[in-house]
């Protein structure tokens, strides 16, 4: 199963940490100015969307998808063939949104391939909409994202001089637009009712669901809300089959994942890697360990809202289902790292800040629920309070999760439940 | 059609239906703030929430619709706790104004807390979020946004009612706020709806803020006479001591449901004209002229006498048709009725026209051209025998000797150059509910009640005949015009 070994990570910052063999979504990144189309196309850019046009039926696309078990990479898991048939089949107008706003903390995947690898996003943005039959796909770019606005910018022009974007692309009767949307700051606007919002100009305030976006989403017309890398990986499936892609990874779970890894371990950074990988390897092997050869305390695995693990917990599949079955989340695959002089506390009250900060203020449990927390959590962390505050933010917990109108709810009380369950020990010693 | 269980009542509704009008179809009550009849659902606030079978999370009424087989708890252990947890959160930041709020007695916040909640504060004072109070935000309208719950019902009927969108919420999170943009008054002629939807007291009416607790007021159905709409209303108003002020009965107005008419909306005009029933313009007794600019209280027989006598000398000096008599669109038919007996039957009197407010404003929703109650009731018994303008010449002329003018309230027809010519008449009885400057040249003044103190019907734009009751006692000696008219063919 693992046909690759990918030593080092990819540091968004800096560059290449060490030599290593890219597969589907860093594959060739290294290679200078792989953004500029000329070079792209040099190593084999563009060959799969002329695949798909010239041998593919848009319903052939969507199967093999389907069969390469593709799911949602932002987070929510959703097996990606299955949402793209939630789409009415007929003439109606029809648009994709890609959701580039990864806003969740210790995520920051997305960004690496809109800078260092745009034009795969827009070849898997051509594939996908052939597919879907949509002839105008918005691609939603967080507003702190500039580099990555500018740099996909001028690709996406650079797509247009060259006839992929645009009418009738590679003389086929297909012919589509994409419009890059800047975001304004605000978590929320990654929810993908709330991306849509935002795209129409209004307030990102999530939407109500039934009726959902497949059925009236953007402009009240049938809508795909992808992530980035969900996206990115469609040309591969194209290129090399719905199956092979599928033997990557574990059941039901098909692929490589970017896993982006920060915090206290020696080599922070992205790593692609078959998904299900475990959690021990990615740590210890591809990030050499704890700094400092700290022990290791805690581990966020996907991204701020996953409840986190704890040190014991670290031998796990890093795939969908293996960590929902131990009561977390894969999520957007953010891992955050921490070490035993991590005070747990001041964890907490990091994670109860941004989430009250980011409540869109919609629907009274979140809006009301969200600050009560975060003063809660900093009376504890002033130690200004009583153990009997903890019950008090389990219960408070337990009165957002599944009653709000978008999973920001959910994001926001998870973490902090898990948090006082797997440590409470060491909170109430903080109290003393 | 789908059959549902909802607390073990089984019950067949349109499979369109949501879960929260299928109860409401059948008297379950969901609790309930950003839901309206009217508006646009929004399932803001979350506490419509039900438990169904086989889904292990509350969802919320208002947006959910049913399923053949769906069973449904609105009363489940899980939904008591829900519901108790919606309130503690809406209850966290909302300021205890209670003592010092007009919506004390008729809250959403106090009715259901008391209802579903009735638990302890968990919550520190010092947490309390404090936000801007007592904002003058329209012509009518106070906004208080500490009370406010952002059930968003203010903005989706500035969005979808009124059409002017002049509302929004700012800022985010816990912070949110409702307020207008740049700062702009809420200006439109429907701003005295929000005070009805706002389920707290966030929006307060400027007329009514702090006048009289809602448990002092008692309520009559009637019918606007603003306009020939017809909009059916409510008149609050008490007679309690601890809240009378200057003789005021009237606190407020408000509407009341009519599926075709007027839905649950009326306009400003209508909601705020009230003043003049208990305004000290009001003719409290029949009044004859002693002096040019003097006027004696006479009996009520002794007016009706004096009147009958010095009407039946004219006609025998002049003949009937120097008698003229303008008659208000603003009348009952029962009123008007009577005045066709009186005048056209027994008189034979054949110069007869009617008058009402004519001030033009109308728009597509609610307000109407024709600002008059009751035209269709002149209409139907053929009362306005000649034009207005044509009784004026005659009048200019010399050739109307007598004027009768019937109206209620003030009518803006004549201006003041037009009526100076009142004073050459023989005679002119006017027969109003308040002074003004026509009635300045008045022999006779003969107190008419206003609407609100007498039962009766008017006929609406679209032929709807519809009753409004006596819901206040005539004001001092005011008769209703029908009785007028009637005494007068008795004597």
């Amino acid at each position: 199963m693992n046909e690759v070994s990918a030593l080092g990570g990819v540091n968004p910052i800096g560059g290449v940490s060490a030599k290593q063999i890219r597969l589907i979504l860093t594959k060739n990144i290294e290679i200078e100015n792989y953004k500029n189309i000329d070079v792209y196309v040099k190593y084999g850019g563009y060959s799969a969307v002329k695949k798909a046009l010239g041998e593919y039926s848009p319903e052939k696309i969507v199967d093999e998808v389907k069969k390469s078990n593709l799911r949602g990479r932002g987070g929510a898991g959703f097996p990606t063939g299955m949402k793209w048939s939630f789409v009415p089949k007929n003439n109606e107008e029809k648009f994709l949104c890609v959701n580039a706003d990864e806003g969740e903390p210790g995520s920051f995947k997305d960004r690496l391939i809109m800078e260092k690898n745009p034009h795969l996003l827009i070849e898997g943005i051509i594939i996908s909409c052939y597919a879907i039959g949509i002839n105008t796909a918005y691609v939603y770019i967080r507003g702190e994202y500039l580099e990555s606005r500018d740099v996909f910018l001028k690709a996406v022009e650079e797509a247009k001089a060259k006839k992929l974007l645009g009418k009738n692309i590679l003389g086929r009767n297909f012919s589509l637009d994409i419009i890059i949307v800047a975001g304004a700051g605000a978590y929320v606007c990654g929810e993908e009712t709330g991306l849509i919002e935002s795209i129409e100009g209004k307030k990102g305030w999530p939407r109500i669901r039934p009726p959902f976006p497949a059925i009236k989403g953007l402009f009240q017309k049938p809508t795909v809300v992808n992530n980035v890398e969900t996206i990115a990986n469609i040309p591969w499936i194209i290129l090399n089959s719905g199956e092979k892609f599928a033997n990557f990874g574990t059941s039901k779970n098909g692929g490589t994942k970017l896993y982006t890894v920060s915090g206290h371990v020696k080599n922070p950074g992205v790593f692609e890697l078959p998904i299900g990988t475990s959690l021990r390897e990615i740590i210890y092997t591809y990030c050499n360990g704890i700094r400092d050869d700290k022990k290791l305390k805690a581990v966020i695995p996907g991204g701020l809202s996953a409840p986190v693990l704890k040190a014991d917990e670290i031998d796990v599949a890093m795939d969908f289902d293996s960590l929902a079955k131990i009561g977390s989340m894969l999520g957007s695959g953010g891992i955050i790292v921490m070490d035993e002089n991590t005070n747990i506390v001041e964890v907490m009250k990091t994670t109860a800040e941004f989430y009250a900060h980011e409540s869109c203020g919609q629907c009274t449990p979140c809006r009301e629920g969200t600050e009560w927390m975060r003063k809660i959590i900093d009376r504890i962390y002033n130690k200004s309070t009583k153990e009997d505050d903890l019950n008090l933010l389990l219960e408070i917990t337990d009165n957002i999760i599944g009653r709000t109108i978008c999973p920001l709810g959910d994001a926001a009380s998870m973490p902090i439940k898990a948090f006082i369950t797997k440590f409470r020990d060491e909170i109430e010693k903080w109290l003393q | 059609m789908a059959t549902i269980t909802i607390d073990e009542k089984k019950i067949t509704v349109d499979e369109t239906t949501t879960i929260f009008n299928s109860a409401k179809q059948n008297e379950i009550f969901i609790p309930h703030y950003c839901y309206h009849p009217g508006l646009s659902v929004a399932g803001n606030c979350r506490l419509c929430m039900v438990e169904i079978k086989g889904i292990s999370k509350p969802q919320i009424s208002c947006a959910t619709q049913v399923k053949d087989g769906m069973e449904i708890f609105t009363k489940s252990e899980m939904i008591v706790k829900a519901r108790i947890s919606v309130l503690e959160f809406l209850l966290l930041n909302h300021p205890i104004d209670c003592p010092i709020c007009d919506q004390a007695g008729e809250c959403k916040l106090q009715d259901f807390y008391m209802d579903y909640g009735l638990h302890s504060s968990r919550f520190k004072l010092e947490d309390k979020i404090k936000k801007r109070k007592a904002i003058d935000i329209g012509k009518n309208i106070i906004l208080d946004t500490e009370r406010c719950i952002l059930c968003s019902r203010c903005v989706r009927f500035c969005r979808e009612i009124s059409k002017t969108n002049e509302i929004g919420i700012f800022d985010r999170n816990v912070h949110s706020e409702i307020g207008t943009f740049n700062e702009t008054k809420i200006d439109n002629l429907y701003s005295g709806n929000l005070v009805d939807i706002c389920p707290v007291g966030a929006f307060t009416d400027k007329n009514f803020r702090f006048q009289c607790r809602v448990w002092f007021l008692k309520k009559g159905n009637s019918i606007c006479p603003g306009c020939s709409r017809g909009c059916n209303i409510e008149i609050h108003y008490t007679y309690d001591a601890r809240c009378t002020k200057d003789k005021k009965r009237i606190y407020r107005i408000k509407p009341r449901f009519n599926e075709t008419i007027n839905k649950w909306w009326i306009c400003d005009i209508g909601r705020y004209g009230f003043d003049f029933v208990d305004s000290d313009t009001r003719i409290l007794s029949p009044e004859v002229r002693v002096g040019r600019s003097l006027m004696a209280k006479i009996e009520w027989d002794e007016a009706l006498i004096k009147i009958k006598d010095e009407f039946k000398e004219i006609i025998n000096e002049y003949g009937k048709d120097s008698i003229g008599v303008l008659l208000s669109a603003q009348l009952s038919n029962e009123d008007l009725s009577q005045a066709n007996e009186l005048f056209v039957k027994e008189l034979g009197i054949k110069n007869i026209s009617s008058i009402g407010r004519y001030d033009g404003l109308k728009d597509d929703f609610l307000i109407m051209e024709d600002k008059n109650p009751n035209s269709n009731g002149i209409k139907n018994l053929g009362l306005n025998k000649i034009p207005i303008d044509e009784m004026l010449k005659m009048i200019n002329s010399d050739k109307i000797k007598c004027l009768y003018i019937a109206e209620s309230n003030f009518q803006d027809k004549f201006s003041e150059k037009d009526v100076k010519v009142f004073s050459n008449l023989k005679l002119f009885i006017y027969q109003g509910t308040n002074k003004n400057f026509i009635s300045e040249y008045a022999n006779y003044l003969l107190p008419a009640s206003t609407w609100v103190e007498y039962s009766g019907t008017f006929t609406n734009f679209e032929g709807k005949i519809q009753k409004f009751d006596e819901v206040l006692e005539p004001l001092a000696e005011s008769k209703p015009h029908s009785q007028i008219f009637n005494d007068f063919i008795n004597k």
